[in-house]
């Protein structure tokens, strides 16, 4: 692959096994998530406000009988302009037990990474903490953040589970 | 080639924890005095049935121990011993111990060895004592004569038998013909092909002075469901028994009476009792097997068969004459397999027994006196198949997938019915009338399916007994324990809660209410106290009330405790006021601390926990005359009886139980405190005011609170009056829980979805009733 010989680095054996990965944008940035944590992806719906809740959190759907939150990550992380069309798109996600689904602006593709062809990311100070990125992957000379997602979705920042850890 | 017993282990101590609990619900009821030996028997099949299931799986220990109890309880129903009280008390304990041992082998919990050699030691006391006495008492001459026809005379049985898969693949088989070497010379005449670890036909020859009782029980574990036979082989052994019998001197042995009227059991009432009740006496299992598994030649084992003509003409001269003559026993293998048919199931330790003939003389008295119970006899071993049969053991999980499953059908199909009359004359006439046939069918469907899940609360009400006679024996008190209406279900998630809370309000009253006997005598009380347990339906509530005649809430007592703890109390209260004081944590009026109660800690756990369920707890009681608490809860905690009512756009439900009243308020009935929290005067009574959409942050429809609608809200006697926009409906509806996948929210309990398929949040009406509180002491 073209970001293993640009990469320079000495592949080892771990670094040739390859996962998915499902990558979809918020505004301008582009992320990846391990599609294991995927469960599906479906139209956005307007869901039942949760009072009081933080405003990322937009509320909960019936999935099939499940209440699931959705939480809008663009509202979370300031980008992309804020609008519910018939294209928004709702990542279910899968993570720590929990069902819980996540508005983003649109779900691009599912690439293969190698662990060789994730990069760490440098440090930076912002809305989205570096310790939620995995690293930072290019390819066709697009950069995609790779999350990681259950991390994120537990976190205390999320606000999404009680007692969660920092 | 073992297989992997563990996957039945489950099972296995569900049932045992069943046959215990059986077995000390009717330990309980027994009659000391007077034993009913239709409940001796069914404790005896309750110990045998755990001690064969113990055995089977290799829990030696248990196998052990119940041996010895069922020793002792085999004695006692075959009267050879006189019950005693203190035989009840053990029998009571080992159960406790076996329920550890049970406990243990799952993994909880350790066995205290000391406790169970102490128990085997005390149940071996016991039954040698009444070894003692059987020999002793003339009364029992049967109890004499079979240990000495045993040593009389080498006996031969032949055996024959099926084993069950589980353990002729283990090692059951095997250990079942080392046993029987044990006894005497084995001899193996058939056996299957695969032995020992097949299953198939095995027949053997036992030469053995022992009885056919000493081995039968290790044939039943081993054979699959009854289909063993034990008889005695005649041939060889007649010249010797008919040498003892000629001397025989007592009264016949009840097994020996049966004997003679199994053959003519298609004739007189009192024939058919005997032979029902001998099958039913001896041993429960063969009564219920299906008689396809009886072969003629296991029918005709009884060797004492009469010859059919004989056999009529036989008995009744005899009755009449009344002689003492002694029937030859014959053997007519033909006729006797045509006699056998009308029995429900012969049971072979009977039939071998039988023998043994007896003198005649007695047989009418035995007759008349087995007459009695024939009905009973038979009813209760119908009623006990009907429920073997009736039921199954389904995985709770599976239930609840099912009942997940129609709650995702109860909502399509509502949403199906939308949509069709959004179409209103556009649709077919055939599609309208298909939806109201869905409509009733999924309704009927919930409805059942939600059955499945109420249990009748003597699940609960059973272990009762047990405590109130433990402890009232432990204070000296004398207690009676009054039951009603066992037979009202709730769901099974609310059974497993309410019984500690209930335990608790119990051992309260016994420590609390009831009062010693010699102060019941003083107040002119019946010297023994009761106890009161009642379930019914109340509108959509179960109602358990815990009642006592005792001494009653002492008022002063609990105000004068209440201001030495600082809690705020005043002598204006009122009674149910200065009662719910009792459920303040740490509050106990008793000067002793026992450890039964006194502690303090409890009483409020109890209403926490009812609480926890949806329920509530309400005291009545009068000073010297007694106690009164009820339990309310909710039928079921997956179903709610909700009013939906509207803030802005969004729906919420509200809890119907909690709600009083709703009305339109005018603007003079609502004022204001210190110009923050706001009152609104309802029937004379100042409520505080809930605004919904100001705490949670939505925008109302109306300007006005004159717009809306008030809801007055009766949350465990905190009042207040809830603003909404508008009330929108009533609904049964499904709760889901938020925290599954989201957090607790304040002032939402749950979730539920709509016939639209939005989610409605259900309404914390404890919480909002708090806000209320909070929102007046900010203010006063």
């Amino acid at each position: 692959m073209e970001a293993m010989t640009h990469g320079g680095v000495t592949a080892g054996e771990d670094d040739l096994i390859a996962s998915e990965y499902l990558t979809f944008t918020l505004g301008n940035e582009e992320y990846a998530i391990d599609i294991l944590k995927v469960q599906e992806i479906r139209g956005y719906e307007p869901p039942t406000l949760i009072a009081n809740a933080p405003p990322f959190i937009k509320g909960v759907i019936n999935l099939r009988g499940i209440i699931v939150p959705i939480v809008d990550l663009r509202i979370k992380f300031n980008l992309g302009k804020i609008e519910y069309t018939p294209f928004t798109v709702v990542v279910i996600l899968n993570v720590a037990g929990r069902v819980i689904g996540v508005v983003v602006d649109s779900v691009s593709d599912v690439i293969s990474l190698t662990a060789s062809q994730i990069r760490p990311a440098p440090d930076f100070s912002g809305t989205f903490d570096t310790k939620y990125i995995l690293g930072l992957a290019s390819m066709d000379s697009r950069m995609m953040i790779v999350t990681d997602i259950e991390r994120l979705m537990t976190s205390a920042d999320m606000e999404l589970i009680d007692n969660a850890s920092a | 080639m073992a297989i992997d017993m563990s996957q039945f282990y489950q099972v296995f101590f569900d049932e045992s924890a069943e046959h215990l609990a059986a077995m000390e619900a009717l330990l309980l009821d027994l009659d000391v005095e007077n034993p009913d030996t239709e409940q001796l028997n069914a404790i005896f099949r309750a110990a045998h049935s755990i001690k064969g299931s113990a055995g089977t799986f290799g829990f030696t220990d248990l196998a052990d121990t119940t041996h010895i109890l069922e020793n002792l309880l085999d004695r006692i129903r075959k009267q050879e011993l006189e019950l005693r009280a203190d035989m009840v008390d053990a029998f009571l304990e080992s159960g406790d111990v076996l329920r550890e041992m049970l406990e243990a082998h799952q993994g909880r919990g350790a066995v205290d060895q000391a406790a169970v050699e102490a128990i085997c030691a005390r149940l071996r006391q016991l039954s040698a004592d009444e070894a003692v006495v059987a020999v002793a008492a003339p009364v029992e001459p049967a109890g004499q004569a079979r240990p000495a026809v045993n040593l009389a005379s080498k006996r031969i049985f032949d055996i024959q038998f099926v084993p069950t898969e589980a353990s002729a693949k283990g090692d059951g088989v095997v250990h079942l013909l080392e046993d029987l070497r044990a006894f005497g010379q084995l001899d193996i005449l058939s056996q299957p092909d695969d032995a020992p670890h097949g299953v198939g036909f095995w027949q053997l020859r036992l030469t053995t002075a022992g009885v056919e009782s000493d081995f039968a029980d290790q044939i039943d574990f081993v054979a699959d469901n009854g289909a063993w036979r034990v008889a005695e082989d005649k041939s060889a052994a007649t010249a010797d028994e008919f040498g003892f019998f000629a001397e025989a001197p007592g009264a016949p042995d009840e097994e020996q009476a049966y004997g003679f009227f199994e053959p003519l059991v298609e004739r007189p009432l009192g024939e058919i009792a005997a032979a029902v009740e001998a099958a039913d006496d001896d041993d429960g299992y063969g009564f219920f097997e299906p008689l396809s598994a009886v072969t003629p030649a296991q029918i005709t084992e009884p060797t004492a068969l009469p010859e059919d003509g004989d056999g009529y003409g036989f008995f009744a001269p005899l009755s009449a004459a009344g002689g003492d003559s002694i029937v030859p026993p014959t053997l007519d293998e033909g006729e006797g397999y045509g006699f056998f048919v009308p029995l429900p199931a012969p049971v072979p330790e009977t039939v071998a027994e039988s023998s043994e003939p007896a003198p005649l003389a007695q047989l009418p008295t035995a007759v008349a006196s087995l007459a009695r119970e024939p009905a009973r006899a038979v009813r209760s071993a119908a009623s006990a198949a009907a429920a073997s049969d009736s039921s199954i053991r389904v995985s709770i999980e599976k239930v609840d997938q099912l009942i997940n499953l129609v709650g995702e059908l109860v909502i399509t199909q509502a949403m199906l019915l939308q949509t069709s009359s959004q179409m209103q004359e556009n649709a077919p006439e055939r599609l309208l009338n298909g939806l109201a046939q869905l409509e009733r069918n999924t309704r009927d469907l919930q409805e059942s399916v939600m059955s499945i899940r109420m249990m009748p609360i003597s699940f609960v009400f059973s272990r009762f007994p047990r405590v109130v006679r433990d402890l009232s024996n432990k204070l000296g008190k004398q207690v009676e324990l009054k039951t009603s209406g066992e037979t009202t279900e709730l769901d099974k998630s609310l059974i497993e809660r309410i019984a500690d809370p209930l335990t608790h309000l119990i051992r309260n009253s016994l420590d609390h209410g009831i009062e010693l006997p010699e102060k019941r005598i003083a107040a002119g009380k019946n010297p023994v106290g009761t106890i009161t347990l009642k379930a019914y339906h109340q509108g959509g509530n179960i109602v358990i009330e815990v009642g006592d005649d005792g001494a009653g809430l002492p008022r002063q007592k609990i105000l004068a405790k209440a201001r030495e703890r600082g809690l705020q109390v005043s002598d204006q209260m009122t009674d149910s006021e200065v009662f719910n004081l009792i459920f303040e944590a740490g509050f106990s009026t008793a000067e002793q601390i026992t450890d039964v109660s006194g502690r303090g800690v409890g009483m409020d756990v109890v209403r926490r926990n009812i609480q926890a369920m949806g329920g509530r707890v309400e005291i009545e009681s009068m000073f010297g005359v007694g106690t009164r608490m009820t339990v309310r809860l909710p039928l079921t905690l997956a179903i709610l009886d909700g009013m939906s009512v509207a803030v802005g756009d969004q729906t919420y439900i509200l809890p119907l139980s909690y709600v009083v009243e709703s009305l339109q308020p005018e603007a003079d009935d609502i004022k204001t405190l210190s110009n923050q929290a706001r009152v609104m005067q309802v029937r004379g009574e100042y409520l505080p005011v809930v605004v919904l959409h100001e705490v949670f942050n939505l925008k109302s429809g109306w300007s006005d609170l004159t717009q809306g609608i008030m809801v007055v809200l009766d949350a465990d006697g905190a009042k207040a009056a809830l603003f909404v926009d508008a009330l929108l409906g009533q609904h049964q509806v499904v709760i889901k829980s938020l925290e599954a996948n989201y957090r607790r929210v304040n002032g939402i309990s749950g979730a539920t979805i709509m016939g639209d398929g939005h989610v409605a949040l259900i309404l914390d009406v404890s919480a909002i009733a708090g806000m209320a509180k909070s929102n007046m002491q900010k203010a006063g």
